[in-house]
């Protein structure tokens, strides 16, 4: 086993962790739907309790757990990444909102799942000593309670889908509208004087040199 | 909170007090207020002022920048708000600078801020690395002081050191006319976010918003002159400092999110404002520095309350529950002088710097050096200028000058 890419590995698993503790924060407190705020509470726990146990591991394997390898840094962009995207893209309804944050913590929770899936095979293929037991005893504390919050997130996911698709009602299919332009169908609304792409066109085309026509509604 | 003339300050910036923001818009009298005297101003009043433009552009840059960016109407609006806010700032602070200064005068003074506020950071760096950039690009200001202090004597007749105060040493560092780079040449390896020290940030940002403010000064004011020699002048070191924003940009780790780099720039303003109101001696300009700083620690509070909020993270695990405050403009001739001696032959290369006689016949500025002082070098020409007239030295300053020259031509004939 090569024991240098083991800690790299170790301080990317460890971001997971860190990142995903601050999801978890994140989520919970603009969760409306009381089971989504009860398990968010409890997972973020849990997921904090595992970056200190993952921080014990890398300490008992000779690692530094404040080093972070170049593959943290790129897990910690991913993470970071998730919150951002409801900051770029908007704006989403309180519903939809609450599934996109869902699906942000299946996705983490499906890194953190294949994390730990990893440490699990590698602890049954070493040899009896102190890092194998040093693994045996990080994994068995936490793969069950991951694969716990991988099943969770994914069939509540669905569940909300579901209801999204049958049962709630629908959002309101202009809540895009009050936040980007849609000229072609806007500006006829309000502006007095509507102008084609047609005859700005025209207008374009008259020479520099030449007079200018009166007025845009006059060239129509 | 901190009182004047103390060595260095320790601020818990995320609890003091500061004035809340529906509190901090100001009328236009308000704002606006009576310029320094040009003749009694201090000269290091003269280059806090010039510095907190700078940052307080800087904060307005990066506010636009992070609104187009993000379509989260809570994180606009506040931007907007308290974007409206530096703006003010910046005008009541811009609006100090007289106007019987003249541009090449406050273009003095703008070398003495790159000088004195880059030696200082070189001097407390705790990154080497990021120490060695620093030093590297404190020569190449040095020297652009000493080709503007040339022009002045040439267009107005002024003595550079009545802006300096003898505070700032006029002398030629690495020749203007080797700081012109293949643009790829002056891409440095970055910090990273999870390991530099706050300090060694809010240097980089420091300094990035000082250098891209006098890009825009040159830029805006060079074609102001007739006189084609400034003109040029004022183009060849223009293009310097896009250089430098790129130099200095470079450091920052491009994984920094744009909220987190929101906390970053408030906290760098609250860390300059603190500086200026510690050593202010002009007891009309230390009321805005206090003023100011208190709008800027509600400003680096509420931001900071964005970050826990949309990325889940307390802004004193990124940057510390204190900030010390050590920094002031003060002289570093000494400093500046050892570098110049150790480092002036310095070139940048991937990442590192190398003697120029070790540098590679592939080294890409090499084409690029010769592209464009291909029809004459303005930097070098104003010194040649200068040299040409045969004045006897009268006033006091001219003297420096001479030596200064007498140097210049020197490392010149040396290549």
């Amino acid at each position: 086993m090569h024991k240098a890419v083991l800690l790299d590995k170790l301080s990317e698993f460890l971001m997971v962790e860190q990142c995903g503790w601050q999801l978890y924060r994140v989520v919970q407190s603009r969760a409306q739907d009381a089971e989504l705020r009860e398990r968010y509470a409890e997972f973020g726990a849990e997921t904090d309790r595992h970056r200190t146990i993952l921080i014990e591991l890398i300490t008992q394997l000779g690692g530094d757990p404040d080093y972070i390898s170049p593959t943290a840094r790129v897990a910690q962009a991913k993470s970071e990444a998730l919150l951002q995207s409801v900051l770029v893209c908007g704006p989403l309804s309180d519903k939809e909102m609450e599934a996109n944050d869902l699906e942000n913590v299946l996705l983490a929770e499906t890194k953190d799942h294949a994390d730990w899936h990893l440490l699990s095979e590698l602890t049954e293929q070493l040899p009896k000593g102190k890092t194998r037991t040093a693994l045996e005893n990080a994994v068995s504390q936490v793969e069950p309670q991951e694969d716990e919050h991988l099943e969770w997130a994914a069939s509540k996911l669905a569940a909300l889908g579901l209801a999204a698709l049958t049962t709630e009602a629908p959002p309101d299919p202009l809540r895009l509208e009050r936040s980007v332009i849609t000229p072609g169908v806007k500006v006829k609304q309000v502006h007095p004087a509507p102008v084609s792409l047609r005859s700005l066109l025209d207008a374009a085309k008259v020479p520099a040199s030449e007079p200018a026509p009166a007025s845009r509604t006059s060239a129509m | 909170m901190a009182s004047p003339a103390v060595e260095s300050v320790t601020l818990e910036p995320w609890k003091e007090p500061g004035i809340p923001l529906e509190d901090q818009y100001r009328s236009w009298k308000q704002r606006v207020k009576a310029p320094y005297d040009k003749h009694e101003v201090d000269a290091y009043t003269r280059t806090r002022v010039i510095l907190m433009n700078g940052v307080e552009n800087g904060a307005w840059n990066f506010s636009h920048h992070f609104s187009r960016s993000t379509d989260n109407f809570e994180i606009r609006s506040l931007l907007a708000r308290t974007r409206m806010v530096e703006q003010q700032q910046q005008t009541t602070i811009n609006w100090l600078n007289p106007a019987d200064q003249s541009v090449l005068e406050t273009t003095i003074a703008y070398e003495q801020v790159a000088i004195d506020l880059t030696a200082y950071f070189a001097r407390n760096e705790p990154d080497p690395f990021v120490r060695e950039a620093f030093n590297f690009g404190l020569l190449e200001d040095f020297d652009h002081l000493y080709r503007y202090s040339e022009l002045l004597d040439y267009l107005e007749g002024k003595d550079p050191d009545t802006i300096l105060q003898g505070r700032t040493e006029i002398f030629p560092g690495r020749p203007t006319s080797e700081h012109h780079n293949d643009p790829e040449v002056r891409l440095l390896r970055h910090y990273e976010k999870n390991r530099a020290l706050p300090l060694s940030k809010l240097h980089t940002l420091t300094l990035l918003c000082g250098e891209q403010q006098t890009y825009n000064f040159y830029k805006e004011h060079g074609p102001e002159y007739g006189n084609r020699q400034a003109r040029e002048l004022y183009a060849e070191i223009g293009e310097v400092e896009e250089e430098h924003v790129t130099f200095y940009e470079s450091l920052l780790d491009p994984t920094e999110t744009l909220l987190q780099r929101q906390v970053q720039h408030q906290l760098m303003e609250v860390y300059n404002y603190q500086h200026c109101y510690a050593h202010e001696t002009d007891e009309r300009i230390r009321l805005i520095w206090d003023e100011f700083l208190h709008m800027e620690l509600e400003h680096l509070q509420l931001w900071g309350q964005m970050l826990l909020k949309y990325e889940g993270i307390e802004p004193e695990a990124l940057f510390g529950d204190t900030l010390t405050v050590e920094f002031r403009f003060q002289e570093n001739q000494g400093y500046v002088r050892k570098v110049l001696e150790q480092q002036m032959d310095l070139r940048q290369w991937n990442s590192e710097w190398q003697d120029k006689a070790d540098v590679s016949s592939e080294w890409p500025s090499h084409r690029y050096r010769d592209l464009v002082n291909a029809d004459g070098v303005p930097s070098e020409e104003i010194v040649d200028l200068q040299a040409m007239r045969q004045d006897p030295p009268e006033r006091p300053g001219d003297d420096l000058l001479a030596r200064a020259r007498e140097a210049a031509l020197k490392i010149r004939e040396r290549g």
